[in-house]
């Protein structure tokens, strides 16, 4: 089997878009899917598509305890981070600026469907630089406290990076990750973020919020980036910035995002590729859509075919990058993951690591984190075994 | 109708036993379910051979959960071998020393079961039945609960083992299905156990771990071969022990009741509206207390006398 098939026809994705067909799966067929779903953290959303099938009685009985099991759990996880998203709009209420839902939270907050079931592990928000250490902190004095106590990390996040260090909130233990940009200030993709505040979208309160206060306000305080906007963040963030190792989510989250933007807005792709070239984001661009793509589907408009392909690297780095991508993305067999499946996670690592930040700051930070001097411990949160 | 004999790991030779662990697994019923095993460790080998022996064999039916128990990828295999619990392409615990595997194991698998079974409520508790209803006992780790708890299942006249450390209830029914998994005793707990019933079978003992020496005790076959007869809830007991205490009782208010079980429970606040209700819904049902003891033989009759009332 050729790499890109290790990922588009393993049995996690191959039905990802007929969904009814997995109703069909053999029992081992049904034992993989599971495992896969659970470790690349998709089990809910499955559950949510699969829940809407007419022939999800087939399903055998111990998969569907699973998909109850990881739907009650990713609903948990939205609702949770729903009150999250209040309590932080109530919080920074005062705050005099754009404030912006990133990645998975804007998808909950706006109900879109693809992110039914979705799991989001912290809170990120955008908003101007200018503001930035106004609402730390606003947090700060609320019940927030920073995640790092390193005197480093501290250094590294606010001189380099895009984002203040995490904050966790004390009584909930949710992490927000506040951003002035969707890049770090070392990257060699670097773009000015006003764009972005000034195209931002004004959001409403979700239905199922108002279902329960219908006298609260209905216009909230939260914005989103606007539609071209999300898709290029998504595309930063899965080739750029974050590990592509087991970001399958984010493969998925960008399929999900052309999908709808394709069906609401006629213009959607030539405003998106116009807006990749203005922000200088062609190549996270073409990445994006085109694994995508390869994956997952996802429809390109034939006109589009060809400029997109414009974005990539020559053939050399391609092929390179497919091969990688495709070995990191693989969803788990019952083996130990292969050795070129990690040495490919390592090298997307240090690409994107290289991407963050020039080789003169990289190698001490490297450094610096292999060796580090006084390290101050973080706080353990391995679990005790239990019994 | 003639009951239909299921077989059971004890029905394999070590060697098939063995072969399983090592190819695609031993499929192994335990509860409400299948979990696929598989180990090239010799310590896992033995302990399904023993501890597992009456277990039913889930050869039939779809897989809840696959996990490897084994040695690292690399030197760790040899030089100072450690063992490894991976599920779902995780690894949950850090690597232990390899003689610890049969601790590993257990904790894993209550791992993968505390952390995703979110289609139940689950509770930090053993549980055990008599006469057709049983008990939740909870407690803070030393509080003597597993001690307790294999005390009853062992005694003369036993109670039924549902499960030493993790009870699960159905959040439609409010009932407890049995998980039946080994009893897991620390430290001191293991000889008291082994004195008071030499006839108990406890595996191997595994030094070192955080939690000092473990030892499990084989499951009563009684209890086994009822794995799928679920219960009612009817009592809820938060046991203490204190050296050279008079077993002493208290009523549990109703309200302390309900938070104990909040807090002992893996996945309340997940299951949100439904787990609440289950909760009040088994208080509502149940006899609370908490006792303080240091002398078991005194305990028992009085815990029975008060459960039968």
């Amino acid at each position: 089997m050729n790499n890109m098939n290790l990922v588009r026809e393993s049995v996690l994705l191959k039905y990802w878009n007929e969904p009814d067909r997995v109703c069909y799966y053999s029992v081992p067929e049904w034992e993989l899917f599971l495992r896969q779903a659970r470790s690349s953290r998709l089990a809910g959303q499955w559950a949510y598509r699969l829940a809407q099938q007419e022939s999800f009685d087939q399903i055998p009985e111990p998969a569907q305890m699973a998909l109850d099991a990881a739907w009650t759990y990713s609903e948990h996880h939205q609702r949770a981070l729903m009150w999250e998203i209040r309590q932080v709009e109530k919080v920074l209420h005062n705050l005099d600026c754009v404030k912006i839902l990133l990645k998975g939270a804007s998808y909950i907050y706006q109900e879109m469907e693809f992110a039914q079931g979705r799991l989001v592990s912290d809170l990120d928000v955008l908003v101007p630089k200018s503001a930035i250490q106004e609402a730390e902190k606003t947090l700060l004095d609320n019940g927030w406290e920073s995640g790092k106590y390193d005197p480093y990390d501290q250094r590294y996040y606010r001189q380099w990076m895009h984002e203040i260090p995490p904050m966790v909130n004390l009584q909930r233990g949710m992490t927000i990750d506040m951003h002035h940009n969707i890049l770090p200030e070392t990257s060699r993709r670097h773009l000015d973020a006003t764009p972005l505040f000034d195209s931002a979208v004004a959001l409403t309160v979700p239905d199922s919020i108002q279902k329960e206060n219908p006298w609260a306000p209905t216009v909230s305080g939260w914005r989103s980036l606007q539609d071209v906007d999300m898709v290029i963040h998504a595309a930063v963030h899965a080739f750029q910035e974050g590990e592509i190792d087991g970001s399958l989510r984010d493969i998925i989250d960008i399929d999900g995002l052309l999908r709808r933007f394709s069906e609401t807005s006629s213009d959607f792709w030539t405003r998106l590729l116009d807006r990749a070239k203005q922000l200088g984001q062609t190549r996270p661009l073409y990445y994006a859509s085109h694994y995508s793509h390869e994956i997952l589907d996802t429809p390109i408009p034939d006109e589009m075919v060809k400029p997109i392909r414009k974005m990539g690297p020559g053939l050399f780095a391609r092929s390179f990058m497919d091969a990688t991508v495709f070995r990191a993305l693989a969803p788990p067999t019952y083996e130990l993951r292969p050795f070129s499946a990690r040495f490919s996670s390592f090298f997307l690592y240090a690409r994107s690591h290289y991407g963050r930040m020039p080789l003169n700051l990289l190698i001490p930070h490297l450094w610096h984190k292999a060796f580090p001097k006084d390290k101050i411990p973080e706080p353990d949160n391995d679990g005790q075994p239990m019994g | 109708m003639p009951s239909q004999t299921v077989p059971t790991v004890g029905s394999l030779t070590s060697a098939e036993i063995r072969q399983r662990l090592h190819s695609d697994g031993l499929r192994v019923k335990m509860g409400p379910f299948a979990i696929c095993i598989r180990s090239s460790m010799a310590d896992i080998a033995w302990n399904m051979e023993n501890l597992y022996r009456d277990y039913p064999l889930a050869d039939d039916r779809m897989a809840d959960y696959s996990v490897l128990v084994d040695y690292p990828r690399g030197l760790r295999r040899w030089y100072r071998p450690q063992v490894i619990f991976e599920i779902d392409g995780h690894i949950p615990y850090k690597p232990y020393p390899a003689a610890a595997a049969i601790a590993m194991m257990e904790w894993g698998l209550n791992w993968t079961l505390f952390t995703g079974a979110n289609q139940y409520l689950l509770f930090h508790a053993a549980c055990l039945e008599r006469n057709g209803k049983c008990i939740f006992m909870a407690g803070k780790p030393g509080s003597g609960k597993s001690t307790l708890c294999a005390e009853l299942a062992l005694k003369q006249n036993p109670w039924r083992l549902l499960t030493d450390e993790l009870t699960i209830v159905r959040k439609e029914t409010f009932d407890v299905l049995p998980l039946c998994r080994p009893i897991c005793l620390k430290n001191a707990a293991i000889d008291i156990v082994a004195q008071r019933h030499p006839d108990a079978f406890i595996g191997k003992k595994n030094y070192n771990t955080a939690k000092g020496t473990i030892a499990h005790v084989r499951v009563p076959t009684d209890s086994l071969s009822r794995m799928d007869e679920p219960s009612t809830p009817h009592m809820i007991l938060l046991p203490q022990y204190k050296q050279g205490a008079k077993t002493e009782w208290a009523e549990l208010p109703q309200s302390e009741a309900i938070m104990l079980l909040a807090e002992q429970s893996f996945n309340f606040q997940t299951l949100g509206a439904a787990g609440f209700m289950a909760i009040k819904h088994i208080v509502s049902q149940s006899k609370m207390y908490e006792v303080v003891y240091s002398d078991l033989d005194d305990l028992v009759p009085q815990l029975e006398e008060l459960f039968d009332e």
